[in-house]
């Protein structure tokens, strides 16, 4: 009970986890067809493209940027793997290490713009953004990509003791961007150049070195998630991943992260994720409309920022 | 004195900040048209007590009476409705705007009279004719000299028919020329009946421009005299006069042989042809007004910013470090000016705090390795005498000592062998400065070479070996603890 209590009140992610547990409440009180094992099966499986990019972009968010161009690097990088799954011509092993290499060089370049010109990333992210998308539609010819290997279907709707892959790479990218924050000397310099900038270069950190690493992270899981769409969906699709920069940042943001940098962590990214997934399932099951599920989840992104605020100053008089 | 010719009172203002006395029962008064100088050392007080006239810092005692009336209570809007202006050290001019719609912006309407764009301009046309200026009303403020932008800021100040004017440091980034200038402009708003205050470090204009002079120590009013009852030399003394305390404590040590070496350095347009030498076990002091150079000197040397010319050397090679990295390397430690802007990283921890510049060495693959990390840290802790109320407390909630105390932990990890550090007890308490003092003779005792930079002259007096002065970027004078004295050093800085 005192750990319990300990973690509501202490652990910067308690209050988000409240939230989490308040809508389940809400649903399954709802619904019936909330609260099986096959729907919260299907809500890890439905979020996994998402949790996959913010776990990327929230390294980004931590140091002090932001990376817009998420979505597009979705695209692109679903229609290369398309390209090199398509025919048989390449293994899948090739197609997918093929694109994940594309990914960390197209972060590389947000990361190079950044440092080297000082224009700020959030301008340097909406230009490649556009950059993004156009190479997605000139790389495709503009037409989707189909006929691709069984072996990629696989990777999208495949499983693996009962376990559908995508989950599996939610788990596992969950774990390895869990320990790279807050165990790894990287973890740290991350965080260090979000709290503050100058502060860490007069300490004798290579500040630009840390954050061109961070864009490549945002790109390399960019990769992954494109990967894992063009997988589900069996087609690379040059339109794909429209606006996923903007719910992968959300979750970031309800998953405690200061968008002016310097601290977050991965499970609130996780719970952020979560939330935003819950809910849009949830208002699935209720039959609410598509149209009124985006202004409800507008107003509850807003809601959650707020409340959260309210309850780390609550917290902070206990 | 009759009383409407009484225009400002200062009685008893006193402030703190976080428990820190600013001000000590200031007491000033001032009569209409009246041009007054106050003077003091940097962090005397002079702009906190502006501050206060304006309203924009509440003091914690005492009241200030304008045209026979109380100001506290008022918010600043207010203040400057009455006919108080300021004119900062950094002008706050809208640069994208022409000259007549800053001289008349938030004021658009007046009387109930809109002001369009052709009223604005007529009305700024006639008083720059009143005056004499010679600026076009509808060039822009961005693509004006400093020197005229500073007179579109009085400007509007007569425009808003201030009575009262403060000027923190008009005549800093003035030439000569511009000086000539602002002063016939000044004494036309004096023969106006416009009264004015204005700080400045230079001897010439304070004797050249003012009625009378008031002087601040230590947040304490010294005085107000008529400029005929003092001289620049009595008046350096009133300004640092305080008494010298033993509150330094005093170790001799072996001065050893020369680490570091600067021949001809500069770093346009900070500072130019800067030499001296630095010994293992001594300490230099580098002396100066702020912005005079003294705080680049100690950049270049750490590699945060570029030297432009000249060279350094350290223990015989040459050393130009790229970046504060590789000076780390090298064996330099460096405490920057403005602990919060160049110092800690305040979400982290203590031991966060402390290992970051050396983070690679408790690499353990990629991991940190944080039993070897929180055993150095909590020696170092114990070793400086950290207090934190408890572990794993973030760095932003200890006070401005203990702060500065891990800052020191952090360059000490690195065991270097030169240490540059500036400002290292700015704003911070009584004690922990007696342990910072205490600290940087000990680290004398073990040879380190220590290159201090400060405002506090007592405290650059009392811990040097030599003193270097440095003055708008050049390099005034050198000399030893024996030949220095206040007044010597303040007459180089101030030249």
């Amino acid at each position: 009970m005192k750990e319990l209590k300990a973690f509501f009140t202490k652990s910067p992610t308690g209050g988000i986890f409240l939230a989490l547990i308040l809508v389940c409440v809400l649903f399954s009180s709802m619904t019936s067809r909330f609260l099986t094992t096959t729907n919260l099966s299907v809500i890890l499986n439905q979020v996994s493209v998402n949790a996959i990019l913010a776990f990327g972009v929230t390294f980004v968010i931590i140091a002090g940027g932001i990376d817009l161009s998420l979505g597009s690097l979705v695209a692109v990088c679903g229609v290369v793997v398309a390209l090199l799954s398509q025919n048989n011509e390449y293994s899948l092993w090739i197609a997918v290490m093929g694109t994940l290499v594309a990914g960390l060089a197209l972060g590389a370049l947000n990361g190079i713009i950044v440092v080297l010109t000082k224009v700020p990333p959030f301008i340097v992210t909406l230009g490649t953004m556009t950059i993004g998308r156009g190479m997605a539609l000139i790389l495709s010819k503009g037409r989707p990509i189909s006929d691709l290997n069984e072996s990629l279907n696989f990777l999208g709707n495949g499983d693996l003791f009962g376990i559908p892959i995508p989950i599996l790479f939610l788990v596992l990218s969950y774990g390895t961007c869990h320990l790279l924050l807050t165990k790894t000397v990287f973890g740290r310099y991350v965080k260090a150049i979000g709290g503050n900038e100058m502060a860490s270069y007069v300490a004798g950190v290579r500040v630009n070195r840390i954050k061109l690493y961070v864009y490549m992270i945002s790109g390399l899981f960019a990769a992954l998630a494109g990967i894992l769409l063009t997988a589900r969906i069996n087609t690379g699709q040059p339109n794909a991943g429209l606006g996923f920069e903007l719910d992968a940042i959300a979750a970031v943001i309800i998953g405690g992260t200061s968008t002016r940098g310097g601290k977050g962590t991965i499970t609130g990214t996780m719970l952020g994720v979560l939330f935003i997934g819950v809910i849009n399932n949830g208002l699935d099951l209720i039959n609410v409309s598509a149209y009124w599920q985006q202004v409800i989840m507008g107003g509850i992104i807003i809601l959650a920022v707020v409340l959260d605020g309210l309850y780390q100053k609550l917290k902070m008089n206990i | 004195m009759a009383m409407q010719d009484c225009l400002l009172k200062v009685k008893g203002i006193s402030l703190e900040f976080s428990g820190t006395p600013i001000l000590k029962s200031v007491n000033l008064s001032l009569n209409q048209g009246e041009i007054h100088a106050l003077v003091g050392e940097n962090g005397a007080g002079k702009s906190s007590l502006f501050k206060c006239i304006l309203g924009i810092i509440s003091p914690s005692q005492g009241e200030i009476i304008f045209l026979n009336e109380s100001l506290s209570g008022y918010p600043i809007r207010e203040i400057l409705r009455k006919g108080i202006a300021m004119i900062h050290q950094e002008l706050m001019l809208i640069p994208e705007l022409t000259v007549a719609e800053n001289i008349f912006l938030g004021r658009e309407s007046i009387a109930g009279k809109r002001m369009g764009l052709r009223e604005i301009n007529e009305a700024t046309s006639d008083l720059f004719q009143e005056y004499e200026l010679d600026i076009p009303v509808g060039a822009f403020v961005k693509d004006l000299s400093i020197a005229h932008q500073q007179i579109i800021e009085i400007m509007r100040s007569v425009s808003q028919k201030a009575r009262l004017i403060l000027m923190d440091e008009p005549t800093s980034s003035l030439t000569e020329k511009e000086i000539t200038f602002f002063k016939q402009l000044i004494f036309r708003l004096k023969s106006e009946g416009i009264s004015i205050v204005f700080t400045s470090h230079k001897m010439d204009e304070v004797f050249g421009f003012s009625d009378k002079i008031s002087v601040l120590r230590d947040g304490e009013m010294v005085g107000t005299f008529s400029k005929e009852e003092l001289n620049p030399m009595s008046l350096v003394q009133k300004m640092v006069g305080r008494e010298m305390k033993d509150f330094y404590p005093k170790a001799l040590s072996e001065v050893g042989q020369v680490i570091l070496s600067v021949n001809d350095l500069s770093c346009v347009p900070h500072f130019e042809h800067v030499n001296f030498t630095l010994c293992a076990g001594e300490v230099l002091g580098l002396s100066g007004l702020v912005g005079a150079g003294r705080s680049d000197i100690g950049q270049v040397l750490f590699g945060v910013k570029k030297k432009t010319s000249g060279q350094m050397s350290l223990k015989g090679q040459a050393y130009n470090p790229e970046n504060p990295s590789e000076a780390l390397r090298a064996g330099l430690g460096y405490l920057g000016e403005d602990r919060k802007e160049m110092g800690i990283i305040p979400e982290m921890n203590i031991t966060e705090n402390m290992s970051l510049g050396l983070l690679d060495t408790y690499r353990k693959f990629f991991f940190v390795d944080q039993t070897r990390e929180s055993a150095d840290s909590i020696d170092m802790q114990a070793q400086l005498s950290i207090h934190s109320a408890k572990e794993g407390q973030r760095i932003q909630n200890l006070s401005g000592g203990n702060q500065q105390k891990v800052l020191f932990g952090r360059i000490l990890l690195n065991k270097p062998e030169v240490l540059i550090l500036d400002e290292p007890t700015r704003g911070i308490d009584v004690m922990s400065k007696f342990e910072i003092y205490t600290l940087i003779l000990a680290l004398k005792k073990q040879g380190k070479a220590i290159l201090l930079i400060s405002s506090d002259l007592p405290e650059l007096l009392a811990m040097s070996d030599r003193v270097i002065v440095i003055s708008k970027g050049k390099q005034m004078a050198e000399m030893t603890r024996e030949e220095s004295s206040p007044e010597k050093i303040l007459e180089y800085a101030l030249h």
